[in-house]
Parts: structure tokens; sequence; C-alpha cells
């Protein structure tokens, strides 16, 4: 049994990627738009400088990693559960841990494949430096951003039809990063806009970022990381309770 | 097959990861990025907090703002640490009172002046100065606060720069003037208050009064231009809150002094531009320290080597000082500015001669110190910034040796931080003079036929052109066009159709000669500009460009009269002028505006 789920696994993520590879003005707007908006705000930008390519490697990681998450669970999953998909996979020997599994192997490698570009032009453009560690510490923040918006993806996905989805993901994933500081810095925004951004996992997981790249804060209040990270474990365990909600909803 | 792709993907992936990561620039990789961000720790270092002297302090700068100091701190492990033995920190300096034109505020963060307050420039330069001077960020400007545009009364002081002003003549418009200039982004209201001048008209003490009330009831602060001790008494009188600059006419009277000690205004002296006024030179000082030179610009080298050429009235060097001293000693806060960029000033250098001028009239050099520091926050009201001490914005200037010792020291800048972040101090390029090619010919044009000068001049690239202000947005025009009758009867001459209207500071039209892409050219074998000129009657100007300037260029002035007449100008009266970078000249109508049309013939350089 333990070497079918993983070998369904295995073949799961492969026909994931096959896809990605056949269809790929899904996934390619998603990798393409985040590293093209970096280049545009950390570069073409008057007076950025290289205090504001730092400052914004930590915010677009994060905005680089929602693209896969949000949409590739988001239309992905209302897309085959329209098509009855869904129904079929429940009926196959394959468990659902897989079909989830592989969604999520897929979403984190298509994140790194967005993360990469913008790595490249802070580290090598913006000649941004940092301690080995952090780069390491940075780039596994970043991966790990992916967990609380495949959850948000999800939601979506169990919860409205492809057509549906299409609109909602797009709305949060917009909303996501405007508000949540993943754009232009929240310290810019009026006061009550930023106590509102702080409710997003956005903003939390930018703020960590921020944090290991050692980014001045505008507001002259210290970073918290730890504190950021225990809201951001909370909030993925309330989206994970709305996940299996909207999953069983849709089964019933 | 599908668990084959899925393999291939993840190895290759993950391999490129972790090769990515190992080689994305590190902190190890690089020496330079010591003082990268702006938060780091200084350590054994003399500070002045901007009242007094304390050695052997150490600091903490988190983000951009003081957290910690004092003789006894801990710095924490691995915080770039900043060694500042044998060195002064002094708070960033403050310019009391200068005018911002083009990179001025560029220029000022060069000598670690980090916040200026103008006194009068147009409204647009306000824009998005607020938003930028709240903010913490890097840098290559100082911070700016501003009156914007000047009260005046019409053909009064202010209004000759070209470009219109809003004036105003009665008490009763000054409310509303005021909330005009609030709106635009002006901090504070300057006005200027010359009455009983000959040739300049001036604001009436009424109106001069209303704007000050008006100021106060719409809660900034209103300041004078005065130069008589009878309108300083005036603006005294009608509750100012400070004077821009000290009177030279005659010594402050014993009544004068108290009332303004118990008024608790500022006075702003300016000693620098009264020295240049006085003909003392002091840009040419500054043109010889070489601790200045090497980071003044082209423009500013030829802003320092100007001067005011006429003697004023009412005006005595000694006197201003002498004021300056009774005022201090009386209580009267003094503040340091430079009134940079005017003829013998410039952004930056000139405070730190302003601040040796004070200690010639009597303050002590920390006296002075606090003068261009932690006075002007005061008089101003800012409170992150003129002082070190916990919560303040980290803008220094780090100099090497002790300027409460010699007070001329303060020029010797090792290090400047702004918002924390250490600014690069840019040695100026010296251009390679001494390699610019001799110019081809030393008849500039004759004009004879057409109006292209001698081949082998044509064959380096000169030629004539029209020229007018609307290069710098003003809204002045001139044509140039050849005619038959020259000065001397056998050929023809350049003539220059202007129009000049204000728009621009300086507002010109007229003819130009000079090389396309301002390539430099030798004329130091030349004494002499000559040429023959008639048109409508008045008062003209000739400049002479030089390669690589961007500031205002060095020029005299000569009358046209309806006949013909040859002016012969001296080569080294055009103050400032490097004969080795010679890239063009022009002969222009302006700035007085008008039509203005006239005839130009046989442009020579003479020996």
């Amino acid at each position: 049994m333990q070497t079918l789920s993983l070998n369904a696994f295995f073949n799961e993520c492969g026909a994931e990627i096959l896809k990605a590879v056949r269809a790929p003005e899904y996934i390619l707007p998603t990798l393409i738009l985040p590293v093209a908006f970096y280049a545009l705000f950390a570069f073409a930008m008057p007076n950025s400088g290289t205090s504001g390519a730092r400052y914004l490697l930590a915010t677009y990681g994060v905005f680089a990693v929602m693209g896969p998450a949000i949409f590739g669970f988001g239309v992905g999953v209302a897309n085959e559960r329209d098509r009855g998909w869904l129904k079929i996979k429940r009926a196959s020997p394959a468990p659902a841990i897989s079909y989830i599994g592989a969604k999520i192997m897929v979403t984190l490698i298509f994140a790194s494949l967005a993360l990469i570009p913008i790595y490249l032009l802070a580290g090598f453009r913006a000649q941004i430096v940092l301690a080995r560690s952090d780069w390491f510490l940075l780039f596994g923040l970043h991966m790990l951003s992916v967990l609380p918006f495949i959850l948000i993806g999800l939601t979506l996905g169990f919860s409205f039809g492809s057509n549906g989805a299409v609109a909602v993901s797009n709305i949060v994933f917009l909303g996501m990063a405007a508000l949540g500081g993943l754009w232009l810095p929240a310290f810019l925004f009026p006061a009550p806009l930023q106590k509102f951004a702080a409710t997003l996992p956005s903003y939390q997981l930018a703020e960590i970022a921020l944090a290991i790249v050692g980014a001045s804060s505008q507001t002259g209040a210290e970073r918290i990381p730890l504190q950021n990270l225990n809201i951001v474990a909370i909030m993925t365990i309330i989206l994970a309770g709305l996940a299996i909600w909207a999953w069983r909803r849709q089964r019933d | 097959m599908l668990k084959k792709i899925f393999f291939i993907t993840i190895t290759a992936l993950v391999g490129f990861l972790i090769f990515m990561l190992f080689v994305l620039p590190t902190t190890s990789d690089k020496e330079a990025v010591v003082f990268s961000g702006n938060s780091f720790a200084v350590k054994s270092i003399r500070v002045f907090d901007g009242q007094k002297m304390h050695d052997n302090y150490s600091l903490i700068i988190k983000d951009g703002v003081i957290t910690r100091m004092g003789e006894r701190v801990n710095i924490p492990k691995g915080l770039q640490t900043y060694d500042g033995a044998n060195q002064t920190l002094l708070p960033g300096l403050l310019d009391a009172h200068t005018h911002i034109f083009g990179p001025a505020l560029k220029d000022s963060l060069v000598f670690g002046v980090t916040t200026n307050f103008d006194m009068f420039t147009r409204a647009q330069t306000l824009k998005g100065m607020q938003l930028k001077r709240n903010g913490i960020l890097e840098t290559t400007e100082a911070d700016l606060w501003s009156a914007g545009i000047m009260a005046t009364a019409p053909g009064g002081h202010g209004t000759q720069y070209g470009f219109a002003i809003e004036t105003l003549t009665r008490p009763d418009e000054a409310s509303a003037w005021v909330a005009r200039r609030i709106a635009e982004g002006s901090d504070y209201i300057k006005l200027g208050y010359m009455p009983g001048r000959a040739n300049l008209n001036s604001l009436d003490l009424q109106t001069a009064s209303s704007l000050i009330k008006a100021g106060h009831e719409q809660g900034v602060l209103v300041v004078a231009h005065i130069s008589t001790l009878a309108a300083a008494q005036d603006m005294l009188d009608a509750c100012i809150d400070g004077l821009v600059h000290i009177f030279a006419d005659m010594p402050a009277s014993e009544e004068f002094i108290a009332q303004a000690a118990a008024a608790n205004i500022f006075i702003i002296p300016t000693l620098a531009v009264m020295a240049s006024v006085a003909g003392e030179k002091p840009g040419g000082d500054l043109l010889a320290n070489e601790l200045v030179t090497p980071y003044l610009t082209a423009a500013q080298k030829q802003g320092l080597a100007a001067g005011f050429g006429t003697a004023w009235p009412d005006f005595n060097l000694d006197i201003a000082l002498e004021n300056t001293q009774k005022l201090h000693k009386a209580g009267v806060a003094i503040l340091a500015g430079s009134d940079a960029p005017n003829p013998g000033t410039t952004h930056g250098a000139s405070l730190h001669q302003e601040m040796a001028l004070l200690v010639r009239a009597g303050l002590t050099p920390l006296e002075a110190l606090n003068a261009a520091t932690s006075a002007p926050a005061l008089a101003f009201g800012l409170k992150d910034r003129g002082r070190i001490e916990v919560g303040t914005r980290a803008d220094f200037v780090v100099i090497g040796g002790n300027p409460d010792e010699n007070i001329s020291l303060s020029f010797a800048v090792d290090n400047i931080f702004k918002n924390g972040y250490a600014v690069k101090r840019v040695r100026q390029s010296i251009s390679n003079t001494d390699t610019s090619p001799r110019l081809a010919n030393a008849k500039l044009g004759h004009f004879d036929t057409d109006l292209n000068p001698p081949e082998d001049l044509a064959a380096q690239g000169f030629a004539w052109s029209a020229t007018d202000d609307k290069i710098a947005n003003g809204k002045s025009e001139a044509k140039i066009s050849h005619i038959n009758l020259g000065a001397d009867k056998t050929g023809g001459a350049l003539r220059v159709s202007a129009q000049v209207r204000p728009g621009f500071f300086f507002p010109w039209a007229g003819a130009y000669f000079g090389h396309p892409a301002q390539k430099a050219h030798n004329i130091e074998a030349y004494k002499t500009l000559s040429f023959q000129v008639r048109g409508t009657p008045g008062v003209y100007t000739a400049m002479i460009f030089v390669s690589g300037s961007a500031g205002a260029p060095p020029s005299q002035n000569f009358n046209i009269t309806n006949d013909w007449q040859t002016i012969i100008l001296n080569i080294e009266d055009f103050r400032g002028l490097n004969p080795k970078l010679f890239a063009g000249l022009a002969i222009t109508a302006g700035p007085t505006p008008g039509v203005f049309d006239y005839e130009i013939d046989t442009v020579t350089l003479g020996k």
C-alpha cells in the first residue's frame, strides 16, 4: 500500500508537470509577472537604490509564490471539479493525499521557478549582499510562504465553479499583494489601511522576510519576526480548517 | 514515464537552487559592504551634541535613528562599527538661509549640510520635499524646508529674477496671500521690507505687519529681509519671528538689542554674503582651500569666483560683525546661514565659512557650531535633527580633529551620514585641461557673406546660432539672420531679433557662438573679446560658456546704442572663467524684458 501511494504520488507529480509544459499559458503569467514587477519597481523607478531593491526582494519574494499557490489550487481544483475529474479520482485506488500532495509539490516547484529570477536580479544586478545563512533562510521562508496561500487556493477551488474561481482568485491575489504591502511598502499606507494590512498573511510573511534581509522599519518600531511567525501559524491553522470545511461541503 | 519526468525536474531544480544560493553575493565576499544599510555603531568618538562636547562617546544607530548613546554603551556583536578615534561627530549641519536651485541640495550634502532652510525659491521646488524629509531613506540630497516665494511689492526685491511672483500692495491682501503660500507647501513666510530705497519698491509697514499677523494666525513663522536698523526696528515692533540678515548700516541701538532679546527673535546674519558684498572675496578663500576645492563642481567654482560688482549703500561689514556680536551677547539666537548661491557663496562649503565668520564676530567655536545645528532646529521647531541624542535621526558630519580648538577644522570632513546611510563624497574629476585644443582662429565671426564662422573654426565644429531661455523652460525668443550691410560697410553682419519675456530667473535671448557638444577649447592666449554692435538701446550681456558646466555662466554687461560701436571686454573680467575650457559665448539681451533688435559684426578675440 505504501509503495502504491508513493508511486501514485510520483506519477501525479509528473502528470502535473507535463500538464504545465503542454499548456504553459496557465502557469507562465504567474512566473513572469513577479519578476517583471520587481524589475520595474526596484530598478526602473527613480531613486530606488540598493535599499529599495533590498526591501522589495523581501516583499516580491512573497508575491512570487502567491501566484502559483492561489491560481494552481484555486483555478486548478475548481476546473477539475467542474469536469468531474475529482469524482473519478475519488473512485480510483490512488489516495486523495497523493492528489493533494502532488499539487503541493508542483506548486513548490513553480514557486521556486518564480523566485529564481528575482533572486538573481537582486544578487547580481542590485548587488544585494546577505550572509549565506540569510540567503538560505530567506529562500526557505519564501517557499514556506506557499502554505497559507495553498490553503486559500484550496478553499476557493472547493467553493467556486471554474469561472467563479478565476474571478475570486484574482481578487484575493491582487488584494493580498497590494494591501499586504508587497508592491509598495505598507508604511506608506494611511493608518487604517496599515491596521488592515496586519490581518493578511501576505503582510505577516513579508515582515519576516524584511527582518531577514535587515530592511529598515520606517515606523521606527522594531521588527519581532517570531511574533509574525506565530501569527502566520495561527492564520495557517484557521485556513486549514477552512479548507477542510470547504472540502467536506463540496463532497456532500 | 510520468515518474521520470518528475524525478528529472526535481533533481535539476534542486541542484540549480543550491547552486544559486551558493553563488549569491554574501557579506564575506566584499569589503565595501561595511556600512551598508543604516544601522551601525560608532565607538570612541568626540561628540558635539548641539550644545556641548563629550569625549569618548559611543552611539548605536538603528534604521537611521540614534537608539543609544553615552560613555558606556555595549555594542552588540556583529553590528558594523565605526571607530571614531581622534574624530569629532557633529549633527548634520543646518543652513538657515539658502536659495534652492539646480543641484543645490546635492551640493549641500557633500559638505555635511543635511538640512536647508530656503528663503525664496519657485513654488514648484517645494513639491515632494515634505514626503522626503519625513522619511528615513537613502538619499544623495539634503532635506528642505522652504518659504516658497517671498512677499514683496510689485517691482520690489525678489521680482528681479525674471519669473513672475505674486506680489501684494495692501494689508487686506495679506491673509489670502499667506494662505496660498501655505497651500503651495511653504513652511514659513518670508517678506522683504526695505522701505526708502531709491530704485526699489517695498512692502509698506502696514502690509508687512498684516503679513506677520496673518502668518501667526495661520500657524507659521514669519521672517523678514531687512537691510537697515530702522527697518529691523519696524519689524521687531510688528512681532517678527526672525530676521534673515543682520543690518549693516549703523550699530544696533541699546533699545533694539534689549527689545530683540526680550521678544525672543532669531537673527541669521549671513556674514558670508556680507563679506562678499564688502569685496572680501570669501569665495576666493574657499577656492584656495584644498579641503574644499576637490568637492566643488565647476558651476560652484564659478559662483564662488563671482562678486557683486557694485558697492551697496548703507553697508559696512565691520558694523555687521559688531551687531552680530552685540545681539549674541544679549542672548538673541544667532543662526548660521550662507545665503548661497549669491555671488561669492555656494551651497555646503559656505556654511562652514559662515561658522568661521561667526567666530570672527565674537562667538566661540562651540557657539558657532550651535548656530549651525541645534539653534536653527530650535528656531524652526524641528525635533528630529540638529542635536545628537536618542531619538534624533542619524544625520552626522564626522570631522578629522576638534573644531572646538579651531573652527576652520570643520572643513576637514571625513565622513557624512544622512538618515544613517554613509554619503559618498565624490571628488570632482579634474578635467584634463591641458589637452584641450586651441581655438583655431581668433576671428569668431565677420559675417561678410553668411553667418558661418571662418572655415578652420567651422572644422572644429563651431557655429553661430540663436539662443534663448526656452532651453531652461523660459519664454524668451531669439532669431538670427544675416544682413548685407555691416559695420565695416564692406560685408554683412549678424542680426538678432530678441523678445525677452519673464519666465526664467535670468531671462535671455540672443546669438550664440559655440560647439554643439560643448567640447573644451583653449583660449588662454587671448586677453580680450571685442565686437561691433548697434541696435535697440539698452543693457546687454556677454556670457562665456565652459565645457561641462551647468551653472550660471560668467558674464559682463555692456550698453548698445543706435550707432555702431566697438565693445572690448577683458577676458579676465569674466569672473570664474577657466580659459582652458572655452566652449562658446553668447551676446544676449536680458534680463530686462522687452523687444530688442541688434546687429553684431567682427567678433574677435584679441591678445
